[in-house]
C-alpha cells in the first residue's frame, strides 16, 4: 500500500473533512475505507450469544465449595489453635523425668477429645430440625409476602416503559429459576444450610424487586 | 397505541442501582449477588476469554475462576469505580496466566480453536480465527475494545496498559486484519 492517507486518519493524525475530500481522488483508500466498514459489521457478528450450557452450575458449585471451605476452616482452626498453645506452654515448663508423664496425658487428652467430646457443629451444611423449622417457617412467610406483591405489582408492570418492563420480567424469571433450582434441590435434601440460605436470599431478592417495582413512579 | 419511547438513562440508572445491590449481597456472601452477575456479564466474560485463548474449554474454566476470584476478593472493589472494569481485569489476569502455563507446558498455536462458537456462518467463524491468530496484545486490545466495545482508557485499565499502547494495538490490529481481509477467498463477494 503506498498511500498512508487512510492510516494517518485512523490514528487522528488527519480529519474526517479531509479524508472524505481524498477519498474521492484515492482508490486506494477508498478499498480501505470499504474495507473498514466490512470488517466493522462483522466484528458485530462476533457478539452473539456463545453456548454456556452448564457453566453457571458449575460456578455455582465452586462457590459453595469455597464458602463451605473458608467456614469449615474456622471452625477447624480454633479448637486446635488452642490444644496447640496448651501442650507448648505444658513442656515448656516440665522437666525432662516428667516427659513420660506428658505424654501419658497427652494420649488421654487425645482419647477424651475424640471419643467423649460434644459433636462439633458439622461443617457439612446440614442443619437441626429445629433450624430446618424454623427457616420453613421464614421461607412460607416470603412466599405469602411474595403473593400479595405479586398481585399488586403486575398492574403496575403493565403501565411501565417497555425497556424497564422487559428488565424487570427478566429480573423476576431468572430469580423464579434460582428459587426453583432450590426448591428441587430442597426437595431432595431439605437439611442442605447452603441450599436454603440460597432459597432465602433468592426469595428476598424477589421480594425487593417486587417492592421496588411498585415504588417505581 | 404507540410504545412510549424508553428513557436511556433510566434504564441505565435502573441497571447500575441493580448493580450495586448485587455487589452489595456479593459482598454479605450470598450466591444470588453472583448469579445476577454471571448473568449480566457470563456472555461478554465468555466471549473475551474465548477470543484470548481460542479454546472453548480454557474459556469456560477462566469464567470460572474468575468468579471464584471475585468471591474472594469482593471486599477489595472500591464502591465508585467501575465494576465491568474490575471483572475483566480479573478475567484478562486469568487468561494471561493460562496462555503463560500454555507456552511453558505444551507449546501449541493460537489458532487451534477446539471447537467453533455455535458453528454457523464460514465468513464469522474465519473472523474468528483471524482474530485468534493476532499476536496476544492485540488480540485483546482488539477484543475488548472493538468487539465488546470497551473505551480505551477502560481496556487500558483493565489490561495494565497505557491508552496510548492501547490505541496502536487496536489499529495494527484492525489493519492487519483489513489485510487478512482483503486476501481472503471467504470474503469475496460474500456481502451476507
Amino acid at each position: 500500500m503506498s498511500c498512508t492517507k487512510y492510516d494517518d486518519f485512523e490514528v487522528g493524525r488527519i480529519g474526517a473533512g479531509e479524508m472524505k475530500r481524498h477519498l474521492e481522488t484515492c482508490a486506494e483508500c477508498r478499498n480501505q475505507a470499504a474495507l473498514d466498514d466490512r470488517l466493522t459489521r462483522e466484528t458485530a457478528s462476533l457478539r452473539r450469544p456463545v453456548g454456556d450450557a452448564g457453566l453457571w452450575d458449575r460456578i455455582e458449585a465452586r462457590l459453595v465449595e469455597e464458602a463451605g471451605t473458608v467456614r469449615g476452616e474456622v471452625m477447624k482452626r480454633t479448637p486446635e489453635r488452642a490444644r496447640v498453645t496448651f501442650l507448648s506452654g505444658f513442656f515448656r515448663f516440665a522437666r525432662p523425668a516428667g516427659v513420660a508423664a506428658a505424654a501419658l496425658a497427652a494420649v488421654g487428652l487425645a482419647v477424651w477429645f475424640l471419643l467423649l467430646r460434644p459433636a462439633p457443629e458439622s461443617p457439612s451444611g446440614l442443619m437441626a430440625d429445629a433450624a430446618l423449622a424454623r427457616v420453613e417457617t421464614e421461607e412460607r412467610e416470603y412466599a405469602a409476602a411474595i403473593k400479595e406483591l405479586e398481585a399488586k405489582a403486575g398492574p403496575k408492570l403493565a403501565e411501565m416503559d417497555f425497556s424497564l418492563m422487559a428488565l424487570y420480567k427478566d429480573r423476576l424469571e431468572t430469580i423464579d429459576a434460582q428459587i426453583e433450582r432450590c426448591r428441587e434441590a430442597a426437595a431432595k435434601n431439605p437439611w442442605n444450610a447452603h441450599v436454603r440460605t440460597y432459597m432465602l436470599a433468592a426469595l428476598r431478592d424477589k421480594q425487593d424487586t417486587l417492592g421496588r417495582i411498585l415504588a417505581q413512579e | 397505541m404507540a410504545e412510549r419511547a424508553a428513557d436511556p438513562a433510566q434504564t441505565a440508572k435502573a441497571r447500575e442501582a441493580e448493580e450495586a445491590e448485587a455487589i452489595a449481597r456479593c459482598v454479605r456472601g450470598d450466591i444470588s449477588g453472583y448469579r445476577w452477575l454471571y448473568d449480566r456479564y457470563g456472555q461478554p466474560l465468555l466471549r473475551s476469554a474465548f477470543r484470548i485463548l481460542g479454546r472453548r474449554e480454557e474459556a469456560e474454566d477462566a469464567v470460572q475462576d474468575t468468579f471464584l476470584k471475585l468471591y474472594r476478593h469482593i471486599g477489595n472493589f472500591k464502591t465508585g469505580s467501575r465494576f465491568s472494569t474490575y471483572l475483566f481485569r480479573i478475567l484478562i489476569n486469568t487468561c494471561t496466566d493460562i496462555l503463560r502455563k500454555r507456552e511453558a507446558g505444551h507449546p501449541a498455536s493460537t489458532t487451534d480453536m477446539d471447537v467453533p462458537v455455535h458453528s454457523g456462518h464460514e465468513v464469522r467463524h474465519a473472523l474468528d480465527e483471524a482474530v485468534t491468530a493476532l499476536p496476544e496484545r492485540m488480540r485483546a486490545c482488539f477484543v475488548l475494545c472493538a468487539v465488546e466495545e470497551f473505551t480505551y482508557v477502560e481496556a487500558a485499565g483493565m489490561l495494565g496498559l497505557h491508552i496510548g499502547s492501547v490505541k496502536v494495538s487496536v489499529h495494527r490490529a484492525r489493519k492487519k486484519l483489513r489485510d487478512w481481509l482483503a486476501a481472503s477467498p471467504v470474503f469475496e463477494g460474500d456481502e451476507s
